[in-house]
């Protein structure tokens, strides 16, 4: 006879009040891409270099296209990634430069993810370039002790971003690594203990003794393949060791002197 | 919201559709900003979100700490939810992943604790009473032999002999073939047999 435990009635309550909450703030509706794009624009169009940058970008538009579907390792990535330092040059300062890396992660990301579903050759490259977007991210971060921040304002907003990127991203390649065939669950693997480091050091769960500290981010990790780490994410038979991760859950509680659940019958 | 009732263990096909398609509709809604739709999911699914997680980790404190995971992870996930999809599946889905990434941080895997399974003792009707091995076994050294199977036979077991479900709806959850399904459900309760002591032993 196989047992139907049920949760504990206190338990089901205490969660139910914890995702209505986390609800009304993660189910808010918020401005689309086209809409912060816009207000973008509209605080840049002033600005020389902008307008500069705006002719050059339009002189190479015909390139910009067939880069923007480019993947890392591809030729005309190297256009797309020259399109993004403009872009990162443009930032106004630290704090819309670390949106502005924020959203390029996003980019790396979200190409990891075409990579993988589509062409899991290119999926270590993705990967490695996708490491190298949170590495840069978090250099930015980093970066902002070393200025004066009154209030520590900039400092606030740059966890929200590096906390909200890490949060997203971590679901996405949860989902992704359900999807994916094997030969690209080692690229997804590897994302995700970058994703895991996304943020401050001081402002990320401890990751015990090994952890490394912030450092500065090099140009070229796009081009290498990182070794894979062990998977047994969603997998078949066989998939059952795998090293230990320390994976941020902000709304986790101690897992110890909880009372036992009821049993329906 | 609260008019839709909690999804039946067991039900028929047609309440299943009809659940499945209740679902959808308020996963949508969810997805579009209403937290009271994700509140109503929560309602219906916790329990077999919990009991497929129960069965996979060590104790109950563990079982309601991924249960909270798996329903932050798909509060924050909604907003990406592919309807063509079961809403039940993809949350099964999530559930796998936290699972796995919680066996990852156990340093000591294969310490296993029965002192959960003790304070259960008795539980409900086992779903397939025909399956002479699961109906004859006791719960606690079941309990802690399906946690020695791999992780899909976990979850075979668990989905067809806890939940309930036809091996068509295991496919479209764990995304295998009938074949495959029939295959390592066969294979897990061939590793039972091995790991279960007969009930004139216990």
């Amino acid at each position: 006879m196989l047992p139907r435990p049920e949760p504990r009635e206190a338990f089901r309550r205490e969660l139910r009040g914890r995702l209505m909450a986390e609800a009304r703030v993660a189910l808010a509706p918020r401005p689309t891409t086209r809409e912060t794009a816009w207000v973008t624009l509209q605080r840049l169009w002033l600005r020389p270099a902008f307008v500069f940058a705006a002719i050059g970008i339009f002189l190479i538009t015909g390139s910009g296209l067939a880069a923007a579907g480019s993947l890392p390792g591809d030729p005309a990535f190297a256009l797309k990634r020259a399109a993004e330092d403009v872009q990162l040059a443009l930032a106004p300062d630290e704090s819309a430069r670390i949106e502005v890396l924020a959203t390029q992660a996003d980019h790396r990301l979200a190409e990891l993810s075409t990579a993988t579903t589509e062409r899991p050759a290119a999926a270590p490259t993705a990967s490695a370039a996708y490491a190298d977007a949170v590495a840069r991210l978090n250099f930015a971060i980093a970066a902002l002790r070393g200025k004066p921040d009154p209030g520590a304002t900039k400092a606030d907003a740059a966890r929200e971003v590096a906390e909200r990127a890490r949060a997203k991203h971590i679901v996405v390649l949860d989902e992704l690594e359900g999807r994916v065939g094997e030969e690209a669950r080692d690229s997804i693997e590897q994302a995700k203990h970058e994703a895991d480091k996304i943020g401050p050091d001081d402002h990320r769960p401890a990751k015990g003794p090994g952890a490394a500290p912030n450092r500065p981010p090099s140009r070229s990790a796009a081009g290498t393949a990182r070794p894979a780490e062990s998977d047994d994410h969603d997998n078949d038979e066989g998939a059952r060791t795998a090293a230990p991760t320390a994976r941020p859950t902000a709304t986790r509680r101690p897992s110890t002197a909880t009372p036992s659940p009821s049993i329906r019958r | 919201m609260g008019e839709l009732p909690n999804r039946p263990a067991g039900a028929g096909v047609t309440s299943d559709e009809r659940a499945a398609e209740d679902d959808r509709a308020l996963a949508i809604r969810a997805a579009g900003g209403d937290a009271e739709a994700f509140g109503v999911l929560y309602d219906r699914h916790v329990s077999a979100v919990y009991r497929y997680v129960f069965y996979r980790v060590r104790n109950e404190a563990e079982a309601e700490d991924v249960t909270s995971d798996v329903f932050m992870k798909a509060l924050r996930a909604i907003p990406r939810y592919e309807p063509r999809q079961a809403f039940l599946a993809w949350l099964y889905r999530i559930a796998r992943n936290a699972v796995i990434d919680r066996g990852r941080r156990l340093v000591n895997r294969t310490q296993v604790t029965f002192e959960d399974a003790l304070s259960h003792g008795a539980a409900d009707q086992v779903v397939d009473p025909n399956e002479s091995l699961l109906a004859g076994s006791d719960a606690t050294a079941l309990r802690a032999a399906i946690r020695n199977l791999t992780p899909l036979q976990q979850e075979v077991i668990i989905l067809r002999y806890v939940e309930g479900l036809d091996t068509a709806e295991i496919c479209r959850i764990t995304g295998r073939r009938d074949g495959t399904i029939r295959g390592i459900e066969f294979r897990a309760l061939g590793a039972l047999r091995g790991l279960i002591p007969s009930r004139e032993a216990l």
